[in-house]
């Protein structure tokens, strides 16, 4: 009960953010009704929602500085609650960018995408969403645990942690799809592992989020 | 009953230290139920560092804190619920709005009146719909005394809180807070530069300096054991000089701080008057100044 009142929190911090997770599917819904639909675009859709989805997850850390903090720390919680709170945060917020993300590539192959005919195999697009959901998971867990660490640094390296693993997370993984056949073996593996690279990226998050609890719980936070 | 027990309080800032910097060293005192300790020094002398260690902010070295004999580590929720806190800046969220916090207080305090907080916001005219970053350093001071007074407390730890108010403001704060504590239930420990505020309400002064208590005792006795004496400089003999605190020299003469003892009064000659709290501060800290 208590979690949900933090969770409570932390949308209120990130309200205006969270209008970038609508807005990027929207942005992307208009894109593809412009252009030729090929497999790939709604993949592609929803790799920029999960994009989206990293930057605004962490907006609860990033939002946290030391004159403003002392309300939230001063509430009467047990330490470390608040940053699963923030996990949770993150969580959902990949959740809602991936679903939306999800919900423009179906639409989109409703209209009439095809699978690649560059790419040798068949084509595992459920294997691929999994992949990208897990990845960027993991992604934002990375983010939460640096900072955790970091707090109350300076605003450009809260900055850098916040905007770099976003950019790496789209980059490599746009750059993967569209280098398919040279980078054949990884594309094979998301293709093929898909759920099972999920699975390892959610524990991933839940031992990173129960690390970064941990140093909440030392910092007596 | 003590509703704020400090034991041995010690932090110790590693990165000013090397610098010849801060630390705060083996402070203890406690406040009884019902009363009013103010806590005074110069900035820098780690009021504001006790104050974060009471509320859990910051983590002391070494020491023990204890609200109503709760420590934190034994029950971190009722130690915070506890507590009433006022700092010298705002620490609400700047995007949040008074609504916001109201929200949020009703969620996480039990206590926490909402009629009595829209009355204080309403009678100290604090808009709700507004973000916080609007508001004045008055509104902000405003904003936090609603927030600790409309729920139910056991002590309020007050940081600099009553700068930037106005005197209209001042006045009422400083009645609202004798107000608490007349039940004899709850307690106040009140960090300010302000020793008018001081000489008002404290029944307790606990004067830290350098990181170290240089006294904790109540008011009243302590304004009982100086005199503030005036005299030519030609009065200031080496027997009279050796026994007066904090001596002050201008071109008309001087003034310091005169021990009243049993049999022991100020030599004829001199004016004397009973001292101000500020009066006492100021000279004890001349005279560590000079005994350095």
């Amino acid at each position: 009960m208590t979690l949900l009142k933090l969770l409570k929190i932390d949308i209120k911090k990130a309200r205006w953010n969270l209008m970038i997770l609508v807005t990027i599917p929207l942005i992307g819904l208009a894109v593809l009704s412009e252009r030729e639909l090929s497999w790939s675009s709604g993949i592609f859709v929803t790799l920029y929602c999960l994009f989206g989805g990293i930057v605004v997850a962490v907006v609860p850390f990033a939002a946290e500085n030391a004159e403003e903090a002392g309300f939230l720390e001063m509430l009467p919680v047990k330490p470390g609650l608040s940053v699963i709170s923030h996990f949770t945060f993150s969580a959902l917020c990949i959740m809602v960018s991936g679903g939306l993300g999800l919900l423009v590539g179906l639409i989109a192959s409703l209209a009439g995408s095809s699978p690649s005919p560059l790419y040798p195999g068949s084509l595992n697009l459920a294997s691929l969403y999994d992949s990208a959901f897990g990845v960027a998971l993991l992604f934002t867990a990375i983010e939460c645990l640096l900072l955790t660490i970091c707090r109350y640094n300076t605003l450009q390296v809260l900055q850098l942690i916040r905007i770099l693993p976003a950019f790496v997370f789209f980059f490599g993984s746009t750059g993967l799809l569209q280098n398919m056949e040279t980078t054949s073996a990884i594309f094979r593996i998301l293709n093929e592992n898909g759920l099972v690279i999920f699975i390892i990226c959610a524990v991933s998050f839940a031992v990173l989020a129960a690390v970064s609890r941990g140093i909440a719980v030392r910092r007596g936070r | 009953m003590d509703l704020l027990s400090v034991e041995h309080l010690s932090k110790q800032y590693k990165k000013t230290q090397k610098q010849g910097g801060f630390s705060l060293q083996n402070i203890s005192f406690s406040v009884p139920a019902g009363y009013i300790c103010g806590y005074v020094g110069r900035n820098g002398a780690g009021k504001t560092t006790t104050l974060n260690a009471i509320m859990h902010l910051v983590r002391p070295d070494s020491g023990e804190v204890l609200i109503d004999g709760v420590s934190f580590e034994e029950d971190p929720v009722s130690y915070r619920r506890q507590i009433g806190y006022v700092g010298d800046a705002s620490y609400f969220p700047k995007d949040f709005t008074l609504r916001d916090i109201r929200e949020i207080l009703a969620d996480f305090y039990p206590s926490f009146d909402m009629k009595n907080f829209d009355r204080l916001a309403a009678r100290w005219e604090l808009p709700a719909k507004p973000k916080i970053k609007t508001y004045s350093r008055g509104m902000k001071v405003k904003l936090m005394f609603a927030s600790v007074l409309a729920r139910d407390t056991k002590i309020l730890i007050l940081d600099e809180a009553t700068n930037g108010l106005d005197p209209m403001m001042r006045n009422e704060l400083l009645a609202m807070l004798q107000e608490y504590v007349e039940d004899g239930n709850h307690s106040i420990l009140f960090s300010t530069h302000n020793m008018e505020d001081l000489q008002d309400i404290a029944d307790y002064i606990f004067f830290i300096e350098e990181g170290r208590k240089v006294f904790f005792q109540a008011k009243d006795e302590l304004l009982e054991e100086y005199l503030l004496v005036r005299g030519g400089l030609s009065d200031l003999t080496p027997e009279l000089t050796g026994r007066l605190t904090g001596i002050q020299k201008n071109e008309f003469g001087f003034s310091a701080l005169y021990p009243v003892a049993e049999n022991c009064v100020p030599p004829a000659g001199l004016l004397s008057e009973k001292p101000t709290v500020d009066e006492i501060i100021v000279h004890m800290l001349r005279q560590m100044r000079e005994t350095v």
